[in-house]
């Protein structure tokens, strides 16, 4: 009787009784005043399927970009995609590499966001610091002003990039079925080429930033490689034709706890490959290895759950495809004690090698003779149907799955998200962190409270609510519960 | 004096969208010479983008809080820069403006952040729910009453 109470306790955390747009954590500790349970709520965003039935479908690469201020790069590129296999139409080389150009200027100006401003503060100020240091502004009085000059540069000129192509500033409008609406005049191309030195410098800077605070700080290594933030889980990333890491493109590849590869396959595939469990306590679903299995909130080779992101872009790949960011890829195993990384926290490392070969692959694509084409478009001839777009998105392996009516208009859409992907393993990282932090008699302060967030943190989970709620942050509550269900500690994070 | 007035929300999650609507409201009143509307679903540093060059910014978004639709409130930037990051995405608008600051970027000397109570901010939809749209038009007098006419 005592646990039916308890379980109606964890499930009545439902959308009427949410106050705002909050992340949660709720813990629930047992008798003895460990931890039992500790579940990360979001809230949810309704009617998104309905909202787009009905439409033109080639409004979708538009309308999904708005799902979120966030990432609306990743969402209207991988609706193009869709589109490209809705209309039964392969783009010309040039518009690819154009597309692929945009993306790899999104992914810098992204990933240095995520370091500088929301990951790198836990490393860089400390996660001990007070949370009125444990931001950029922190970050920047510890690295010094002119890295902060350098870090706003590379986004606003990363931004520029974005604008140039995408036709409009912070939500692109270019991408279309079989191309793309705008190229490059030489004169922008130049720009771009300069942009992407500029960025390429950064990248270095950043590698060396990650040295100098992080590497050499042998208490963050071992706090990286403990126990608290690891999970032996399969990882998932898209790779080329060579197994290396691409954002834009190619196969979804799958390794298991030890690197090996256990699948392969285009993303049209998917729904072979990717089961999604519901639990009753969570909004958003749970995707797992169909071939494996839902085993529950574990990990290990007979639980199904993976991951996606940076850490399993770079354990699922044999490698980068430029040369910066190979020597960094072979630098971050060597140094982590080899292939695969199972430590969650050296996501934040990761992102950097990815940041890396974003700014090397924008660079390559500024200097490919092609780019400049003006053959950038193949005009849909054939009747349109159901299509699949896959790309990489910051947060992991984004899937847009459309079905068109003959007059293209949209009959159903299935997203899945990079977060979605990771929702199993955020569940287990933030249980495992609280379960390994707050023990019997644990006063829990702010700087636990902050160590049991860095497990969720790391993953840059993307919560569209968070995208502008006034203070443009995602406020967030912890719960903790007794073994009878009684709230005995809510803190408040704004 | 070179004016922006800036609408902060997504335009297809129903209520989230009044900041934007409120805005273009705003600049019907307001508008004409060194006047400037901008509508955005941004947060942080790149809002310190749009706002440089200006010398005054009117912001609008929208906080969700069912018990007081159709109220708003003008928000003191100072409280706004010592609130900490705890965003999955994006930093506080606050702590980009205390990091514009610091790096001596072009932020406008006088800046009114508005936020409006709204009912439903996270079902997809084009329009505002009953409560706001009636609630409108009081909430950009409101907001116009603040700011004088450019002279």
């Amino acid at each position: 009787m005592t646990e039916a109470k308890v379980e109606t306790r964890r499930i009545s955390i439902d959308p009427i009784t949410r106050l705002e747009g909050h992340g949660r954590i709720e813990i629930f500790l047992n008798a003895e005043g460990d931890v039992e349970n500790a579940y990360f709520q979001v809230p949810e965003l309704r009617g998104f399927e309905k909202f787009c039935e009905g439409r033109p479908v080639e409004t979708l690469p538009v309308i999904t970009a708005r799902i979120c201020g966030v990432c609306p790069e990743a969402h209207h590129m991988c609706s193009t995609k869709a589109l490209d296999a809705v209309f039964k139409v392969d783009p010309p080389s040039a518009a690819k590499k154009l597309r692929e150009l945009l993306y790899s200027a999104f992914f810098v100006a992204d990933h240095a966001t995520h370091f500088y401003a929301l990951g790198g503060p836990d490393f860089v100020v400390g996660p001990d610091a007070p949370a009125a240091e444990r931001n950029i502004v922190g970050v920047i009085g510890k690295v010094g002003m002119e890295i902060g000059g350098q870090v706003l540069s590379a986004l606003a000129a990363t931004h520029e990039v974005v604008a140039m192509l995408g036709g409009k500033y912070i939500h692109p409008t270019c991408g279309v079925p079989g191309g793309i609406s705008k190229g490059l005049t030489e004169e922008e191309r130049a720009k771009v080429e300069e942009i992407a030195k500029a960025a390429i410098e950064f990248g270095k800077l950043t590698i060396k930033i990650v040295d100098d605070v992080v590497l050499a700080n042998k208490a963050y290594v071992d706090m990286i490689l403990s126990d608290t933030f690891a999970h032996q889980t399969y990882y998932m990333g898209l790779v080329d034709e060579n197994n290396h890491v691409n954002f834009y493109d190619g196969k979804l590849r799958v390794v298991d706890q030890q690197g090996k590869e256990v699948a392969k396959f285009p993303g049209s595939d998917y729904l072979d490959y990717i089961g999604e469990h519901v639990e009753p306590w969570s909004y958003l679903k749970f995707p797992f290895l169909k071939k494996v299995g839902w085993n529950g909130l574990t990990d290990g080779p007979s639980s199904g759950i993976y991951r996606v992101a940076p850490l399993a872009r770079l354990n699922a790949a044999d490698g980068m495809a430029t040369p910066l960011a190979q020597a960094e890829y072979e630098r971050f195993y060597s140094t982590l004690g080899g292939k695969p990384v199972h430590a969650t926290l050296a996501t934040h490392w990761a992102r950097v090698v990815e940041l890396v070969y974003a700014a090397e692959r924008l660079l390559e694509l500024s200097q490919d003779p092609e780019i400049t084409s003006t053959n950038i478009r193949t005009i849909p001839t054939e009747t349109p149907g159901e299509g699949v777009g896959v790309v990489e998105a910051p947060r992991g392996v984004l899937i847009h799955h459309y079905w068109a009516d003959e007059n293209a208009l949209a009959k159903k859409v299935n997203l899945i998200v990079g977060t979605g992907h990771n929702n199993g393993a955020i569940a287990m990282s933030i249980n495992k962190a609280a379960k390994g932090l707050i023990k019997k008699g644990t006063v829990v302060t702010d700087g636990l409270l902050n160590t049991i967030e860095m497990a969720f943190r790391a993953y840059d989970p993307c919560l569209a609510c968070a995208t502008h709620s006034l203070p443009g942050q995602m406020p967030l509550i912890v719960s903790i519960y007794d073994s009878q269900g009684n709230l005995v500690q809510r803190l408040r994070r704004d | 004096m070179r004016t922006l007035i800036l609408g902060l929300g997504n335009p297809i999650l129903s209520d989230d969208a009044a900041g934007l609507q409120a805005a273009r409201r705003l600049y019907d009143l307001l508008g004409g010479k060194d006047v400037d509307l901008v509508e955005a679903a941004v947060a942080g540093l790149q809002t310190v983008q749009l706002l440089s060059g200006y010398d005054r910014a009117v912001v609008i978004d929208v906080v969700q809080d069912e018990a007081r639709v159709g109220e708003v409130w003008r928000l003191d930037t100072e409280e706004l820069e010592n609130v900490s990051a705890t965003s999955s995405h994006g930093i506080g608008l606050g702590q980009a403006l205390r990091l514009a600051r610091l790096m001596g970027l072009p932020v406008p000397g006088q800046i009114l952040i508005y936020a409006i109570a709204a009912a439903d901010t996270q079902t997809f939809g084009e329009t505002l729910t009953p409560q706001l749209t009636k609630a409108l038009p009081t909430i950009v007098r409101r907001i116009a009453a603040d700011v004088p006419h450019p002279s």
